[in-house]
């Protein structure tokens, strides 16, 4: 009863004598998973059914395991944790990731980076997307009004290392933060929560729009600020 | 005239390795840029770089790059505007800082998110 916080015993359901296949089951079960705290006496379709609630209820679902009955369970849910050293071989396979140390520590530890990759992933697109939207409306519009590329290949070719390769090394690896608060739990952790939230547009617009109206002024002006002016359309590119 | 598309290529480099800095931060209203920045050891090093080779390709391999070398005045105009990409940020953050309003105008997700209990249990 330590589990359960001293709360009353009701909410530990017996799952042979109250779950059975039946039409409205999934009725029963939808209601009843939230309060659930230990499952008793389950079989595997049991397990299964108690996952399947959970993500009809707009949960992602772990499932720690280590036994042939729990293969079911591991496939079905969003995450499959199995044991390395205690797990059997076809729960090993059924499952995503596998402690190798058998330490349920290691389920936070998951999580953690978990949530960095896709805060990873939508810095590497922040940045990306707006460098390239920029970076082509610039090419084809001096080509369409000059007759040439503002950039040069060798150029063009530095610009898309940055933009791909370092940016990758850079901004794509960067560790899990220890702050709490910049971790922003509420904000971009829901399951419905998109790739690209609407601040992560908003910033790509506004970076993209500054640094193309920034480009195009400087394309049609810069030469007669620095005093070195002469024909944009005559002059005969890259003599 | 090489001058002219060298500090076109300079500003927008520039501007794009200071947007790399302020690309970091993802929440609605994240000014603290300063804050886990030294936490990667390769963006450091990335940045650096970066940094750096710019200044040579500019200054330096001209042949290759078709770049030609650039005056102190030209250096502090494509520098000022790379910095005014971290600026322009600073700003959208502030101009549009209703969530309430600009969250819905902002949101430009086109696909509708997948439905949960998609599964074959209950088919």
């Amino acid at each position: 009863m330590e589990i359960l916080g001293g709360k009353p015993t009701k909410e530990i359901i017996n799952g042979i004598e109250k779950w059975s296949y039946s039409a409205d089951m999934k009725v029963i079960i939808v209601e009843k998973v939230q309060k659930i705290k230990v499952l008793a006496r389950c079989l595997p379709e049991h397990k299964f059914a108690l996952i399947v609630a959970l993500q009809t209820a707009g949960s992602s679902v772990a499932v720690t395991a280590d036994g042939l009955n729990d293969v079911d369970a591991l496939k079905q849910a969003n995450v499959g944790f199995c044991m390395g050293q205690s797990g059997c071989e076809i729960a090993k396979d059924a499952s995503d990731i596998i402690f190798l140390d058998d330490n349920f520590n290691s389920v936070f530890k998951a999580t953690i980076w978990g949530r960095n990759i896709i805060d990873n992933i939508r810095k590497f697109l922040q940045f990306q997307l707006a460098i390239n939207i920029v970076c082509v409306a610039i090419v084809f519009l001096g080509g369409a009004t000059l007759g040439n590329s503002p950039f040069s290949v060798i150029q063009l070719l530095w610009i898309n290392m940055i933009m791909d390769t370092f940016a990758a090394i850079g901004i794509a690896t960067e560790p899990p933060s220890t702050d709490e608060a910049d971790m922003n739990l509420e904000e971009r952790r829901r399951k419905e929560d998109k790739i690209i939230q609407p601040g992560m547009w908003r910033n790509i617009l506004i970076q993209t729009a500054y640094q193309f109206i920034i480009l195009v002024v400087m394309l049609y002006s810069v030469p007669w600020w620095f005093n070195i002016g002469y024909d944009l359309v005559d002059e005969d590119f890259y003599a | 005239m090489r001058q002219h598309f060298t500090i076109l290529f300079n500003t927008f480099v520039l501007m794009n390795l200071f947007n790399q800095v302020a690309c970091r931060k993802l929440g609605w209203a994240d000014f603290k840029i300063h804050r886990n920045f030294f936490n990667n050891f390769w963006f450091l090093i990335v940045l650096f770089g970066e940094f750096v080779a710019q200044w040579f390709i500019v200054q330096v391999f001209n042949t290759i790059f078709r770049t030609a070398p650039l005056t102190w005045p030209m250096h502090i105009t494509c520098y000022i505007f790379g910095a005014g990409a971290l600026a322009v940020h600073f700003l959208g953050k502030i101009i549009f800082d209703d969530k309430k309003v600009f969250g819905k105008v902002f949101d430009l997700n086109f696909n509708e998110t997948n439905e949960a209990g998609k599964s074959k249990f209950f088919d």
